[in-house]
């Protein structure tokens, strides 16, 4: 009965009222409808039994009017009838309130024990009514301590099993709850029987009956000691992390999947002068419209497509641009974000670090201005400087050769000859004419490290070039410079610094011939032409002195110049060949000089050898003599 | 170094410093052919560490050495008051670097390959000047020495007479007698060694300038 749902019990109270009421139809005595009264008494409730009553005396008296007995003592049997209704509705109603307390007394026990850890009951005023043996060992209590706790009748028994601190608060939660009949929700530090607190959380219920009438309060208690300490660390680690968030000397922000900006660090407030608010999830629109307003006008575009692409692809971003400092100053930042995902793949957050690059970025910008200015510096002195140290490598042996020779010669013509210290002498020449030959192979070797590969270059580049490294010398020389070059000229397959160093070589020699020249002619001229489609030919010309052995100049140690040791034209000479073009000059005495080389417009493959300056040295005896090819 | 010499004495002696040894070895084999001693160092450092011999003597310098160059090596040998004279080798000088060597008190500037007889004349040339210059330290030692044995009333005389005081003049600056100026006046030329005015006045100039001065 008690499980059943109030519409079927309704239902059924209606079938056996039905069957009661037919029953006393058709045998014409109302007692039959008693029935009826104890099923809406039993099944639904007083108030039904009430009316049931009252129908049932109506019923009863309608039943004696139908069947002419209502003069042969109907209304005593109309008046028994509801008479007996009424007391069997007295009989259910004592019944009902008796089987209440029984419930209330003696049902519960079992149950309650079953409660998977610590369960209690009270009476709903409060009072301790039961409490399971679980909790009474977590609280160290015996059985007879508990009996005692219940016949005290106190209200607020629990107290001494809660920390003092949390006692107040318990007891007023626990007084609403009785007063509202509210279900009770309670956090609080409980005794374990060795004197240790432990958080537990509490919630219990009011059990009522069918009237609403609280029967008794039923808890449980659940140890959350574990879990309150897991927090209280979560939070510290959480408060830890924020606090390295915002100490850290990085810009840090977090972005929603969709680009929503949904955290920026204090470093990254203060350093860009946003607005610093307490909450960080301030609108994200308008957060992202203060950043990017904040990076420089010129990189604002580049910055919103690539942040927007990597949004938009998933690909971390990566981007150097401007961002304004609170101070006004536009610093070079080093942005980065890298998204995070789930196993599945998707981006569940993206995090991003903004470093400040600026000083890093001046200190290279620096660097690299000089190190081009070096590289300049050391294009335009390398043929000389490299002279110089050719000309300190030989000049050590073939000084110590000298020496030893004349050493030789004097300890032999001694009185007497000194025939030890000459033999002596002797091997030392050997020995030094040797190091003079290692001198040479040296220098070849360095020239076959230093051949690079060739590649396709633009001779009137190379000029151009050439003239701007020796701008200052012509300004210098107060020499005019006329550049006449062609512009249809195909490139070469060239080794462009070993080119340069020819141009450069030849416009020095042709800026020394023009210092004597009278200042309103002092003219260079650098040309460059296409001969007969096949060879490129650059010709420099001066207004110098002239040339009085043009068939000379191109051999090594040969030199007009007072402090030069005639290496220059040599190598260049060496440089050309190799290339497979060819070098000249033609020179009318007191009129300038002009000095020419060609390149084959396609590099020749089977010039890839290095330049032989070794031979080019050791042979110059041999080619001193050899007839001079005439310029075409 | 490569030969033990003597600390001191009479004979002259080169002192090589270059890097390369082949050139170290033949410039000294050249200089011992006519019978030049010499002693070598590797590096300008080493001189600087080196106890150099109390002898007439030269320094031949190349230029161009790792660590100090020649160069550098002439300007510490001078802030060290050491005034042995130099011989410059070089393999490739210009004409700044001569006129500073040069200006710097170097005796001779040379370019390699060098002549020998260049070469020997230019160390023997030092060789000569630095006798002279020692000898010309040696006698303003001796005449220091002299000096130091004066007594005041002498120096005071000594300094008129080198003033042009005639006897009586010294008298009456000192006030004292003209026959007691003759007797320190001849006490001193004694102590001088010096049999004349034109020697004394020598021996005069050869003293240091704190002395002339009077700063004792």
């Amino acid at each position: 009965m008690e499980a059943m749902s109030s519409t079927k019990r309704r239902a059924l109270a209606g079938v056996i009222s039905a069957a009661g009421a037919l029953l006393a139809w058709f045998s014409s005595d109302p007692s039959g409808l008693l029935i009826a009264v104890a099923a809406a008494c039993i099944c639904i409730g007083w108030k039904t039994g009430l009316l049931t009553i009252v129908v049932v005396g109506f019923a009863a008296a309608a039943i004696e009017m139908a069947s002419d007995t209502i003069a042969t003592g109907g209304w005593l049997r109309v008046a028994v009838c509801v008479a007996s209704a009424f007391g069997l509705w007295l009989v259910v109603q004592l019944f009902r309130v008796v089987s209440f307390y029984e419930q209330v007394y003696r049902n519960v026990q079992p149950t309650m024990e079953d409660i998977p850890g610590l369960g209690w009951s009270c009476y709903p005023d409060g009072r301790m009514r039961f409490v399971n043996p679980k909790a009474l060992e977590f609280v160290g209590l015996t059985v007879e301590e508990m009996k005692k706790l219940m016949e005290a009748g106190d209200t607020a028994w629990w107290q001494p099993f809660v920390h003092p601190d949390d006692r107040e608060r318990s007891l007023a939660l626990w007084k609403h709850s009785l007063s509202t009949g509210e279900p009770l929700i309670d956090e609080q530090r409980v005794r374990r029987h060795d004197g240790t607190y432990r958080w537990f959380r509490d919630s219990a219920v009011a059990s009522r009956d069918e009237h609403g009438r609280i029967t008794a309060w039923y808890g449980t208690t659940v140890d959350i000691d574990d879990q309150r300490k897991a927090e209280a660390a979560l939070r510290e680690s959480e408060q830890q992390l924020r606090q390295l968030i915002d100490t850290v000397p990085a810009l840090i922000w977090c972005a929603t999947p969709d680009g929503k900006p949904s955290y920026v660090n204090q470093p990254l407030l203060r350093w860009t002068g946003m607005p610093q608010s307490g909450e960080t999830t301030r609108a994200a629109g308008q957060l992202a419209a203060t950043f990017i307003e904040a990076v420089h006008p010129d990189d604002r575009s580049s910055f919103q497509a690539a942040l927007s692409q990597s949004f938009r692809s998933g690909n971390p971003f990566m981007l150097k641009y401007r961002l304004r400092r609170a101070d006004g100053d536009y610093r070079w930042i080093d942005g980065k974000a890298e998204p995070l995902r789930d196993t599945d793949g998707r981006i569940l957050q993206w995090y991003g670090v903004c470093l400040d690059i600026h000083d890093e970025m001046q200190a290279q910008e620096a660097a690299r201005l000089a190190d081009e200015r070096l590289a300049r510096a050391l294009r335009a002195a390398s043929l000389s400087e490299m002279s110089v140290s050719i000309a300190h490598e030989l000049n050590q042996p073939l000084q110590a050769v000298v020496a030893n020779a004349n050493a030789f010669q004097r300890w032999l013509r001694a009185n007497p000859p000194n025939f030890e210290r000459a033999s002596r002498t002797a091997e030392w020449i050997i020995r030094d004419v040797d190091a003079a030959a290692d001198v040479v192979n040296r220098i070849r070797a360095l020239f076959t490290q230093a051949s690079h590969s060739r590649q396709p270059i633009q001779l009137n580049t190379v000029v151009n070039e050439v003239c701007e490294l020796v701008s200052d010398k012509l300004q210098a020389g107060k020499i005019r410079l006329e550049i006449d070059l062609d512009p249809t000229l195909p490139s070469v397959g060239a080794d462009r610094v070993q080119i340069e160093q020819v141009v450069i070589n030849l416009v020095r020699n042709a800026i020394e011939a023009t210092q004597e020249t009278p200042v309103h002619a002092r003219i260079l001229r650098i040309a460059t032409r296409l001969h007969n489609s096949e060879m490129l030919e650059v010709a420099v010309s001066d207004r110098g002195h002239g040339i009085a052995d043009s068939d000379r100049i191109f051999e090594a140690f040969f030199t007009t110049k007072k402090d030069g040791i005639g290496m220059g034209l040599a190598i260049c000479r060496s440089v050309i060949e190799a290339h497979g073009g060819r070098v000249w000059a033609e020179s009318a005495p007191g009129r300038g000089a002009t000095v020419t080389f060609s390149l084959p417009a396609q590099s020749p493959e089977r010039d890839r050898q290095p330049i032989d300056v070794g031979a080019l040295v050791a042979s110059n005896a041999q080619t001193a003599h050899e007839p001079e090819r005439l310029p075409a | 170094m490569d030969a033990s010499f003597p600390g001191s004495g009479d004979k002259p002696i080169a002192m090589l410093v270059d890097d390369d040894a082949k050139v170290r070895e033949a410039m000294s084999n050249l200089l011992n052919s006519v019978g030049i001693e010499t002693i070598s160092f590797s590096s300008a450092r080493e001189v600087l560490e080196a106890k150099l011999p109390d002898r007439p003597s030269c320094f031949v310098l190349d230029v161009r050495m790792p660590g100090l160059s020649g160069l550098d090596l002439q300007r510490h040998l001078q802030a060290n008051g050491i005034e042995t004279p130099i011989v410059f080798l070089t393999g490739h000088g210009d004409i700044a670097m001569s006129v500073e060597a040069m200006k710097a008190g170097a005796v001779d500037f040379l370019t390699k390959p060098v002549r020998d007889q260049t070469f020997l004349d230019a160390v023997s040339n030092a060789i000569a000047t630095d006798i002279a210059r020692r000898e010309a330290t040696l006698t303003a030692r001796k005449h220091a020495a002299d000096y130091e044995t004066l007594t005041q009333r002498e120096r005071q005389v000594l300094r008129l007479v080198i003033g042009g005081a005639l006897n009586k003049q010294i008298a009456f600056e000192l006030g004292i007698s003209e026959i007691t100026v003759k007797l320190h006046r001849s006490n001193m030329m004694k102590k001088m060694h010096a049999n004349s005015i034109t020697q004394l006045f020598t021996a005069w100039q050869s003293l240091p300038e704190r002395v002339r001065r009077g700063d004792e």
